[in-house]
C-alpha cells in the first residue's frame, strides 16, 4: 500500500461507506454493543432521534480505515485520535470520513479529521496525530 | 471475585466480576470498573472487520487488527460495566494507540472513572480506558465521554 506524504495541507484521501439497518446490526454482533437505539426501530422511533442510529464506534471504525489507509502502520503503533460527536449517523446516510494535515512538527503530523453524511452535515469532527 | 466467561464469534471474553454493574449515578471520580480479558481470535477480528468493511487494514496482512477493534473492547468493558440509562449518548472519545496488535494475542481492559458530575441538566462522565497485553504492557489508552439527561440519572 502507498501511504499519502504527509505534508502540510495535504488531503487525506476519503472513505465513503453507505450506511444500512443491516450493517448497524451487523456491527451490534461484533461489538456486543447491542442497546436498541442502534437495533430496535419501534424503540428508536421513540427517543429524541426518531429512529436507529450508527453506533459511535462504527463511524471511528470508517475514521480510523482512511487513517490506516493513508498513514499505514504508523498509526496502528502510534496513533492518536480526540474527536466529538456532533450529529447520529442514520440507516441509509451516505458517511465520508475526510482529513488534511495540519501541522508538522516535532516529529510528529497532526490531521483535522472529520465524518459527514451525504447532506454535508457533521457528523464527527477531531484531530488525529502519528509519529512520522 | 466472581469471574464470568463469554463467548462471541470466538472471541473468548471473561469478566473479573461479571455480576456487578454499577448504576449510572453512582459513578464517582476514581471509581474502578471489573476488568475484562479477551483472547483475539481470527475468527472475531475477520467478523469485526467483515463489520466495519474495513480494507485498509486487510491490506496490512492477515494477523492485523484494527485500532478501532480493540478500542470496541474497552468501549464494551463501559457497556457491560456500568447501567447506562436510556438516552445515555457517547459524545467524545480520545484513543492513543501504544503498539499494533496481533491476531491472537490475550488483552486486559480497565476503565477508572475520571470524572462524573451534573452539568446544566445533564450528567456527564469520563472514564479513562486502558487496554493491556498479557505482560501488563499498555497497547491503547483513551477516554470515553458519555452524558445522559439528569432526570434520567
Amino acid at each position: 500500500m502507498k501511504n499519502t506524504e504527509i505534508e502540510l495541507g495535504s488531503e487525506l484521501k476519503p472513505v465513503a461507506k453507505t450506511l444500512s439497518q443491516e450493517k448497524i446490526n451487523r456491527y451490534s454482533l461484533a461489538s456486543s454493543d447491542n442497546n436498541p437505539l442502534h437495533t430496535d426501530p419501534d424503540f428508536a422511533a421513540n427517543t429524541q432521534f426518531g429512529g436507529t442510529i450508527a453506533h459511535g464506534m462504527l463511524l471511528l471504525a470508517y475514521l480510523s480505515e482512511m487513517l490506516t489507509a493513508n498513514l499505514g502502520r504508523r498509526w496502528l503503533e502510534r496513533g492518536r485520535l480526540k474527536i466529538r460527536f456532533r450529529a447520529p449517523a442514520r440507516p441509509s446516510d451516505v458517511v465520508t470520513a475526510l482529513g488534511r494535515v495540519t501541522r508538522v512538527s516535532d516529529g510528529r503530523a497532526s490531521c483535522e479529521v472529520e465524518l459527514r453524511n451525504d447532506k454535508d452535515e457533521l457528523l464527527v469532527s477531531g484531530e488525529a496525530e502519528v509519529p512520522f | 471475585m466472581n469471574e464470568g466467561s463469554s463467548t462471541s464469534c470466538g472471541l473468548q471474553g471473561k469478566r473479573s466480576d461479571p455480576l456487578a454493574k454499577i448504576s449510572w449515578t453512582s459513578l464517582a471520580k476514581g471509581l474502578e470498573l471489573p476488568t475484562s480479558h479477551y483472547q483475539l481470535s481470527r475468527e472475531w477480528v475477520q467478523q469485526y472487520i467483515e463489520a466495519t468493511e474495513d480494507s485498509a487494514t486487510v491490506a496490512l496482512g492477515d494477523e492485523a487488527v484494527p485500532a478501532m477493534a480493540v478500542a470496541a473492547l474497552a468501549v464494551r468493558s463501559l457497556l457491560e460495566g456500568i447501567e447506562l440509562p436510556a438516552g445515555a449518548l457517547h459524545v467524545g472519545q480520545e484513543l492513543e494507540c501504544r503498539r499494533d496488535v496481533r491476531v491472537g494475542e490475550g488483552l486486559v481492559t480497565k476503565a477508572q472513572v475520571a470524572s462524573a458530575g451534573k452539568r446544566s441538566g445533564w450528567f456527564l462522565a469520563a472514564i479513562d480506558l486502558r487496554v493491556e497485553d498479557e505482560s501488563g504492557e499498555a497497547v491503547l489508552t483513551g477516554r470515553s465521554t458519555v452524558t445522559a439527561p439528569a432526570q434520567n440519572s
